[in-house]
């Protein structure tokens, strides 16, 4: 007789029952072979038999809930279950398999490299503390009164409760997928979606200086921002941190991300109505520089006016 | 405040000289017969929409009023308002429009028949007389409001007679005459506290002349012939204000052109600065301060520009250039709605002006109504300098961009770098 293995999945790590002597005997009464403590189980619920020739016979044994082997449900006579085999106990998912069955490769920690940030607590630490330097500088700048160092570090405080927060509740979804805590990578996802942000606002406003368009910003803040961040943000954590594989990331980042861009989507399209429409307020490129980098050279008066007028002919009526 | 009110009202009813009372007495009976209310009449509800006074002039069947009383009728050619007239004996009539000056709010209609005897005009008299207004304020009854000329004004260009004296609504359009019940002025506006406005009687003279050329034939285009006096008003108000002085006064480190005597005035509406600031700035607002009637809510002629100096020593370059940034805004100043203008066209880029460079906008909008006619919004942005800025913004109404742009070069000719 070959010795098979039934799996019992379980949200986790799946259990492996080994079975050497048949039959054998499932279900949740504790006076079988192998007791499921699953409530949709019935009490003796499934037999499983094995000929000469090693075949593996499976008899349904429970009017409760039933059996159902690789999707057809089964009747009291015994069936023959083919190498690997998909069963549904009630609501709980076996698989029977045979010893030589391949495992998966050993997982190896994705975090390095580029990546390493994510997971190295003091590249963590680090990316926390840019970001409260960012948050910092960044009102520092909006400012032009004079205030007292505690002022800025009390505007802070609200934004630093809220990181934490996210890094808590991130490290706690991933302490129920990997059992144990991880908080440097949460910390560091959190970090970086507070700071990318401010990086490419101020990259945008540089920008839309040096080409005398709005342009810019609106692609790095709308498009990079609003729409990609956090689904590329959730993606590189799911896949990078966590190892899930690449569709399944992909997968669960947009599907987390879905409301947020949605509600985006809809806040966007308003505003494209609303450019279409009348407006009394002229709608130009604002930005000024301190560092006064443009492309566009600074016209004589003459010419500037010359393009001025060529660039405004008389508008139709409707 | 009302009890000041209370007792201007009652000096002036204890103080009026007889001898005045006995003069507006027979002034009133002897012109009452030329004055006439003036009534917009929505087609679809029988009833009327605006009203103000008229007389008689230059001839038995013409009259004259103002440009704004008879507006709607003229602004909603789809021919849903008529035009009638109400003497003061309560006869009433159709009458029909001729012309208009829209730039000085004058307008002249034609009756089907005599209406009286056309009252005469002369020039403005000296500072100081006294003139008796005529008309039928807020719909209650003809009146008669006595008053003094003081003279033609000399700090506004739209040389209207100031008159001390108290308009009120549904008086416009009617006369103001003088002890020898000759036509000076035509009421116009007020700006309350005895505080009156007449157009002088001599433009209303110009449009007679050219009409009795015409045979008083109404003007079929009536919008074109607007159009055309806005458009002929805008580029000459442009070259006028070219070759006129304007006075050259320091903003920061900047000579700049401020007022022009009789035309423009300036302001300083600097914030005062709170011990906190760490940047300071001068702001200096000037103005034309007048405007043309057009219809509800829509006044073109203006002129407004400004002039903002920002000193940002305390504060390093990237801190200021935030705060310069969030005041580069320019709105204008008109009301003019979707139905009026169409969307703002805008073109940035950078120009030297004075050696200095700036970041510069121009702004342009066009009347859907008025052909030719823009409003233009510009706005510069001095920049190269770390911790000085100067904004400059000018708002113009009304005016052909031609002109406009001209204008402004006219005006950006004048900035002198004077650190």
């Amino acid at each position: 007789m070959a010795t098979m293995i039934l799996e019992i999945q379980a949200r986790g790590l799946h259990h492996y029952q080994r079975l050497e002597r048949f039959p054998v005997r499932v279900g949740r009464a504790l006076d079988n072979d192998v007791i499921l403590s699953d409530t949709s189980v019935s009490a003796h619920h499934l037999r499983l038999e094995q000929d000469e020739a090693g075949q593996v016979f499976i008899q349904n044994l429970s009017s409760e809930n039933g059996t159902r082997l690789n999707g057809h449900s089964l009747g009291k006579e015994a069936a023959l279950a083919p190498i690997p085999s998909q069963l549904l106990l009630g609501n709980r998912r076996l698989r029977l398999v045979s010893v030589e069955t391949p495992v998966e490769n050993t997982y190896m920690s994705r975090c390095s490299s580029v990546f390493a940030p994510l997971c190295k607590p003091r590249w963590a630490l680090s990316l926390l503390l840019l970001t409260v330097v960012a948050l910092l500088g960044n009102d520092y700048l909006a400012i032009a009164l004079q205030k007292e160092p505690l002022f800025y570090v009390s505007g802070l405080l609200p934004s630093l409760l809220w990181l934490l927060f996210w890094a808590l509740l991130v490290g706690g979804m991933t302490r129920l997928l990997t059992h144990r805590w991880d908080f440097a990578p949460a910390l560091s996802v959190v970090s970086l979606f507070t700071l990318i942000p401010l990086i490419l606002q101020e990259m945008g406003g540089w920008l839309d200086y040096f080409f005398t368009s709005d342009k810019p910003s609106t692609w790095l803040l709308v498009g990079g921002v609003d729409f990609l961040l956090l689904p590329v943000l959730l993606y590189t954590y799911l896949h990078w941190v966590l190892s899930q594989k690449r569709l399944p990331a992909l997968g669960i980042a947009l599907v987390l991300s879905a409301l947020p861009l949605g509600i985006r989507a809809i806040s966007l399209l308003d505003q494209v109505t609303l450019e279409n429409e009348f407006s009394s307020e002229p709608y130009y490129n604002q930005t000024l520089s301190s560092l006064n980098i443009h492309a566009n050279a600074a016209l004589p008066l003459d010419e500037y006016v010359q393009k001025a007028t060529a660039a405004l002919p008389p508008q139709r009526s409707p | 405040m009302l009890l000041q009110r209370l007792l201007l009202l009652a000096t002036l009813w204890v103080a009026a000289p007889v001898w005045a009372e006995n003069t507006s007495s027979t002034i009133y009976s002897d012109v009452e017969q030329s004055v006439y209310q003036v009534r917009v009449i929505n087609q679809q509800t029988g009833k009327k929409n605006a009203i103000g006074s008229a007389f008689v002039v230059m001839d038995a069947n013409i009259i004259a009023t103002n440009y704004h009383v008879v507006s709607t009728y003229i602004n909603n050619p789809e021919g849903d308002f008529a035009l009638d007239y109400l003497s003061t004996s309560g006869e009433t009539g159709p009458l029909e429009l001729l012309a208009v000056d829209v730039i000085h709010d004058l307008a002249v209609l034609k009756a089907d028949k005599p209406l009286g005897k056309p009252l005469q005009i002369v020039p403005v008299p000296p500072k100081g007389a006294r003139l008796y207004s005529l008309g039928n304020p807020m719909d209650k009854g003809f009146s008669i409001v006595e008053g003094t000329n003081n003279g033609v004004m000399k700090s506004s260009d739209d040389s209207n007679i100031l008159f001390s004296g108290s308009l009120n609504p549904g008086m416009s359009g009617g006369p103001t005459l003088n002890d020898n019940k000759e036509v000076v002025g035509v009421n116009v506006a007020t700006s309350g506290n005895g505080m009156s406005y007449l157009v002088p009687a001599e433009h209303l003279s110009t449009m007679l002349e050219h009409l009795q050329q015409a045979d008083f034939k109404a003007n079929d285009a009536v919008s074109q012939q607007i159009t055309e006096q806005l458009r002929n008003h805008a580029d000459k108000y442009a070259q006028r204000l070219q070759t006129m002085q304007w006075k050259i006064e320091r903003t920061g480190s900047f000579m700049v052109p401020t007022d022009i005597e009789g035309t423009t005035r300036c302001w300083d509406n600097s914030e005062q600065p709170s011990p906190d600031d760490l940047m300071r700035s001068y702001f200096t607002q000037c103005g034309n301060e007048s405007s043309i009637y057009l219809d509800e809510g829509l006044e073109v002629g203006t002129l407004s520009y400004e002039y903002i100096w920002f000193d940002a020593d305390k504060l390093i370059p990237a801190r200021f250039y935030r705060q310069y940034e969030i005041k580069n805004v320019s709105v204008s100043a008109s009301e003019a709605g979707k139905q009026d203008v169409t969307n703002w066209n805008c073109f940035t880029d950078f120009t030297v002006v004075a050696e200095q460079e700036f970041k510069m906008t121009v702004c342009r909008r066009d009347y859907h109504h008025y052909a030719g006619l823009s409003d233009l919004l510009v706005t510069a942005a001095l920049v190269g300098h770390p911790k000085q800025g100067m904004l400059f913004n000018l708002d113009m109404t009304g005016t052909t961009f031609a002109s406009g742009m001209a204008l402004l070069q006219r005006m950006l000719g004048d900035f002198k770098w004077q650190p």
